[in-house]
Order: C-alpha cells, then structure tokens, then sequence
C-alpha cells in the first residue's frame, strides 16, 4: 500500500516536472514568436515611412512633433504612431525605425527616441532586446558605424565610442555626458542595460554643416522621461 | 478515499495549469505601483491620482488649470507643489494613504496608470518641523516604481519654546494625524544636544535620511529629482532555465520515487 502510494506520488512529481517544462517551451516560443513579430513589424513600418517619406517630398509638407524638450521634431506618422527617422547599424545589418517618443507598447514594435535629438547631438534611443531590434547591441566594437537618418533625409553617421553595461537605475548617468548618441537596451536577465556610446563622425548631408554643437544643452528630463512611460 | 484522491490530483493539475498559463501572461499588467524611500518611519503618504495616462484630468482636479507637458524639473516641482496647495485647499481627499513602515519606506501598488500627485504629512525632528517635498509621477501598470523622497523645513513655524520643561510630544500636521511619531516624540529638546535631551534624532551621528543638507527655506529645489529606473527594455528569459530545471528535478525525484517502488515489488 505504502509502495503504492509511493509509486502515485513519483507519477505525480514526474507530471509536475512535465508541465514545468512545458512551460518552460511555452516562454520560449512565445519569446521566440515576439521576436520575429517585433522584426516583421519594424520591417513594414520602414516601407510604410518610405512611402510616406516619398509622399512628404512631393506635397512639400510633412509633420512636426514636438518633444518633451519643446523642440519640433519630423515625424511621420504611421499606424498611429509617430516616427522620426531611420537608425542603420550595418556591422549588424540591422535598420530600423525610431519612433519619436518612448513607452511600453511602442517599444514593442520598434526602438524609440529616450530624449534628446540628432541635431542637438545628444540623441538616446532606447530598444527592446528583440534579436531584430537591439538585442545584438551587445556584439559591436568601438570603431563601427552607426546611421542614423531622419525624416527629412538629413543623414547623421556616428562610430561607436564604448559600450558598456549600466545598472538599471542609472538615469543619471545614461542622461550624462557628451555623447552624440547613446543606444541602450536590457541584458538578458533584464537587470542591466547594455548601453552603446557613439560620436558623430564626418558624414554627408549633415543637418546644420558648419554649426557649432557644443552649445548648450536641454536641461537633463530626468522627471519628464520618468513620466512619459 | 478515491474521491480525496481524485480531488489532489484535480488540485495538483490546476497548479501546474496556473504554472503553464503564468508565462504565457508574462507581459500582462499587474497595476501600478510606487515605492517610497523616505528614512523616517510612521510618516503618512498620500497619493492623488490628477490624470489618466492619456493626460485627461481626474474628477477632483477637472477644475485645474494645470499642463502635465514641461521641460524641466522646477516646473515639475512648481506643479507639484500648486497641486499640493490645490489639494489642501479643496479638501481633496487622496486616491490612497498610507504610512512608511520601520524601515522608512511605503509602497503604492494596484494602483491604475496615470499621473499621481505624492505629498507627505509633516514630522518634527528636533523642534523643527519638516515636509516632505511633493513631486508629480507618471506610473505605467506593472513597471514598478521608486522614488526617494526628500524633506525640506516647513517654513515661518513658531519657534519651539526655551522653557527648559519639556514639551509633550506633538503629532505633526492637522488631520494628518500620527506622522513621525516615532522618530519625532523627543519631547521636544530644544535643539541638538541640548541640556538634558539625548535622542537619537538629534544626535549629529544620526543622518537626516534623504535630503539631509536642504536650505532653511521651502523654496523650489534645484537638485534634479532622480529617475527611478530606465526603461525596461527585456524580454522574460529569466524564468526559462528555473521552470526547465525545476521541471527536470521534479522528474528526478518522480524517477526516484518509482524506482522505491519497484524495488519494493521485486523484493
């Protein structure tokens, strides 16, 4: 009767032990699924801005935004969000849109502006870690390029200072320092945020040639980016 | 006995079910909420909920002229504190209330997203009498947030008296009743190391908590009030290794357990 018993209790731990790893498969493939969505979809935002790109150039007009700065912003919209340019990274062979203002939902469906802006030379794009979105982040060198274009076709290209691994509560020092553009997104274990320094190098088309950058910059948005989640 | 037993083994399905539909529900929102870090216990937090996260104003504060878009922290703050006399004035009560434990800290949670106003009831250290600085937060269901909150003196208060009796312990604020009490009750000394007090609040070695330092004046402050978190930006991986080696340590000990058995039977 005891063996019995015994013999019940190992087939319940060994259902128990089942499910568990089913559950474990299920994570995975919903991750998996999430990814790819999460790619498909910034793949069909870039074709919808090309057009809508090609649209602004023949009517002459195209939005502004305005940033949590009170800087205007070009900004496309498609699907109901706003987009205000392109970011290549070939070393990476990753391009992808950039939405104009963070929060939760949007980051899942491309990467989005933290603050700052490309002309100002301050510009922090924040992406989820999606293998098709930032989750590669983590793979570049100091030394490789970045591009970012926005809807104006104005073309700012960047090559990759550092890239370290911050703590998640350093707002302060992501916000910080002379960088003319950051890219950040979570570690795997999503506690730290790989975070990817670039300068501005000599490109073409650059937005205001021969203005000076190191003027002054907007003042930190530490509660503005705390609250526009 | 077989109907126990069929009840265990119903039971014991619904948990693993629950344990396969949990990560399936990874991103659901769990509501909102907001841990504060004050350093003083028994001090009342109130919390006011003023928009929903599409900015629309609240009931009580439909009749406010106020604009949840600024540039910098002062004018959080400016706004902050207008709410804060706002609410004071218009008796508002607040969407939650609730006083820091032991350990100075209170957590909000289960609260909706949206914008929230938070404001603290005065606590007296050392005769003096002290208030939280209010601050405005957007909180976004399941992304926990958290906030050290500073103090600032509350100015044109009445000197404390230096009649050397001692006073009795006075409870800070108003209807706020009960704020500080712990940390405050000294009796009232009239200052640091005064003749005949020794409290641990008014001993030099003890730090103010959080703000420690601020100006003798109420005046908007201009250090940066800092970012709780960076956006978080990750998938859920976490939980994959624990359910896959939970599961397989399960299966281990099932194995074992059928292995008892059926060297039982062969005996």
């Amino acid at each position: 009767m005891r063996d019995k018993k015994k013999g019940r209790k190992g087939r319940y731990l060994i259902a128990g032990g089942l499910l568990l790893i089913a559950a474990a498969l299920c994570l995975t493939v919903f991750n998996i699924g999430d990814d790819w969505r999460a790619g498909r979809e910034a793949g069909q935002i870039l074709a919808e801005m090309e057009k809508g790109m090609e649209e602004d150039e023949k009517n002459a007009a195209g939005e502004n935004g305005a940033d949590a700065d009170g800087q205007a912003l070009a900004v496309i919209p498609v699907d109901g969000n706003s987009y205000m340019g392109v970011l290549e990274i070939p070393d990476l062979d990753l391009t992808l849109p950039v939405m104009a203002d963070w929060s939760y939902p949007k980051l899942r469906v491309a990467p989005c502006r933290y603050m700052g802006s490309a002309e100002e030379g301050n510009l922090i794009i924040a992406g989820h870690n999606y293998d098709r979105h930032f989750g590669r982040l983590k793979n570049l060198q100091a030394g490789d390029g970045v591009i970012f274009t926005d809807v104006e076709g104005n073309r700012y290209e960047y090559g990759v200072e550092e890239v370290l691994t911050l703590e998640g509560t350093a707002v302060e020092e992501m916000e910080a320092g002379d960088w003319d553009l950051t890219l950040f997104t979570c570690t795997i274990g999503g506690r730290l945020r790989v975070t990817v320094r670039c300068s501005r190098t000599e490109g073409e088309n650059e937005a205001d040639s021969g203005e000076d950058y190191t003027g002054s910059r907007p003042s930190s948005l530490s509660i503005n980016a705390r609250t526009s989640s | 006995m077989k109907i126990r037993r069929r009840l265990w083994a119903a039971l014991f399905g619904l948990c693993m079910v629950f344990a396969l539909v949990q990560p399936g529900m990874a991103g659901a929102a769990s509501g909102a909420s907001l841990t504060l870090n004050y350093g003083y216990p028994n001090v009342k937090f109130q919390i006011y909920q003023v928009a929903d996260e599409e900015k629309r104003l609240t009931e009580p504060f439909a009749g406010y002229d106020i604009s949840l878009d600024h540039n910098t922290n002062a004018e959080w703050q400016e706004l902050a504190m207008e709410l804060e006399d706002g609410v004071e004035k218009d008796q508002i009560s607040p969407t939650r209330e609730t006083s820091t434990g032991n350990d100075g800290k209170v957590q909000f949670s289960g609260l909706e997203a949206g914008w929230y106003l938070v404001t603290g009831s005065r606590m007296k250290l050392s005769g003096t009498e002290y208030k939280a600085v209010p601050f405005v937060v957007n909180l976004t269901e399941g992304v926990p947030m958290k906030a050290d909150v500073k103090h600032s003196p509350v100015p044109d208060e009445p000197e404390t008296p230096t009649d050397p009796t001692p006073e009795e312990p006075t409870n800070p604020g108003g209807s706020d009743d009960g704020g500080g009490s712990s940390g405050g009750s000294d009796g009232g000394s009239g200052g640091p190391g005064g003749p005949g007090e020794s409290t641990s609040i008014t001993d030099q070695d003890v730090p103010l908590g959080p703000g420690s330092g601020e100006p003798e004046t109420a005046a908007v402050p201009d250090e940066e009030v800092p970012l709780a978190k960076l956006p978080q930006t990750g998938q859920l991986w976490w939980p994959v290794p624990l359910l896959f080696a939970g599961g397989c340590l399960l299966i281990v000990g099932g194995m074992i357990q059928g292995k008892g058995e059926t060297s039982a039977h062969e005996r």
